[in-house]
């Protein structure tokens, strides 16, 4: 669960074309109270976010592919639930 | 030549480089200096341009004369060319354009018919990274000399290291802007939290995922819903 979350995290800032650092100032914008160091950790794999933590990491992927007219194409926590 | 002569002009053209981070810290600024600069103390130079790495290719921020920047377009459109081999190899490219060895044909023919018989182009380099070249053009056909080469090379690394400054105060201030902005819009979102949870009677988790779904039924970025949110209630309060 937590390595797909990861995936699914990394590949959609990738696709975005959002750096670390920039996805993590978004990540604070909605309310993120991690450090980049803790957002790096789970686009690693290395730390496992709540629902909420990804969540938020999910929006500012989503928002920013509002832009290109995409319709929120990376899944919420609650739709990763087996 | 006149060693003691050119000795002194160098040294006051570091003099004023080294003041640029101390008045106008631009790169545009930065860059101006770094071309009139060198167009002043290279020998036989009569324009002179330097080429940035963008993030769409090269481009010129800056030349002394309007022909060096068309001869280095005309390299970024063909893809080739002393600026961009100098840029990609890491080392002065010096070449005289009468030998007509075949290199950059493109290039050498628009050079040729502008009447430029000779270029150099010397790496910006910072850190291992390439970051640009200082062109320098000139219209003696004659290769630039050991002391023309060895004066382009200081001039590019004073400018590289002023450039490399100018560009961390440059990053340094897009950061401070996005942090201001997104500052602004976590208090814009922790507004709209605060009324959802006294509306809904739910914790600031429970709000924020009401704003969630609200953006994603509505396919609009959470800060316009929570804009919208808030707005309305500012309103209705007003009623």
């Amino acid at each position: 669960m937590s390595l797909t979350m990861a995936q699914i995290l990394e590949a959609g800032r990738q696709q975005a074309g959002l750096s670390h650092r920039d996805l993590w100032i978004g990540y604070c914008a909605l309310g993120g109270m991690s450090g980049p160091e803790t957002v790096d950790a789970y686009l690693l794999g290395d730390a496992i976010p709540d629902h909420l933590e990804y969540d938020v990491i999910a929006q500012v992927l989503n928002d920013s592919f509002v832009d290109f007219g995409g319709n929120h194409p990376v899944p919420y926590a609650e739709s990763l639930e087996p | 030549m006149d060693p003691a002569r050119d000795n002194g002009q160098i040294a006051r053209v570091l003099i004023e480089m080294g003041g640029v981070l101390h008045s106008e810290q631009t790169v545009a600024r930065t860059l101006q200096l770094v071309t009139e600069l060198t167009e002043r103390t290279v020998r036989s130079a009569c324009a002179v341009s330097v080429t940035l790495a963008g993030v769409d290719g090269p481009y010129t921020p800056n030349a002394s004369e309007p022909i060096a920047r068309t001869l280095d377009e005309v390299q970024y459109e063909a893809g080739d060319g002393p600026c961009l081999d100098a840029m990609s190899e890491g080392h002065t490219i010096n070449a005289s354009l009468g030998d007509g060895d075949g290199r950059w044909p493109d290039f050498t023919s628009a050079a040729k018919a502008n009447a430029i018989g000779s270029t150099m182009s010397v790496p910006l380099v910072v850190n291992d990274r390439s970051l640009g070249a200082l062109n320098v053009y000139s219209t003696d056909t004659q290769l630039y000399g050991e002391i023309e080469e060895a004066t382009a090379s200081l001039l590019a690394q004073q400018a590289s290291a002023v450039l490399a400054t100018a560009v961390a105060f440059a990053d340094a201030t897009a950061l401070k802007d996005q942090l201001l902005q997104a500052l602004a819009t976590r208090d814009l979102i922790g507004q709209a939290k605060g009324i959802l949870m006294a509306r809904e009677q739910c914790d600031p988790s429970a709000a924020f995922d009401i704003l969630r779904r609200a953006s994603q039924r509505t396919n609009r970025k959470l800060r316009e819903v929570a804009a919208d949110l808030v707005r309305s209630t500012i309103k209705g309060a007003a009623e």
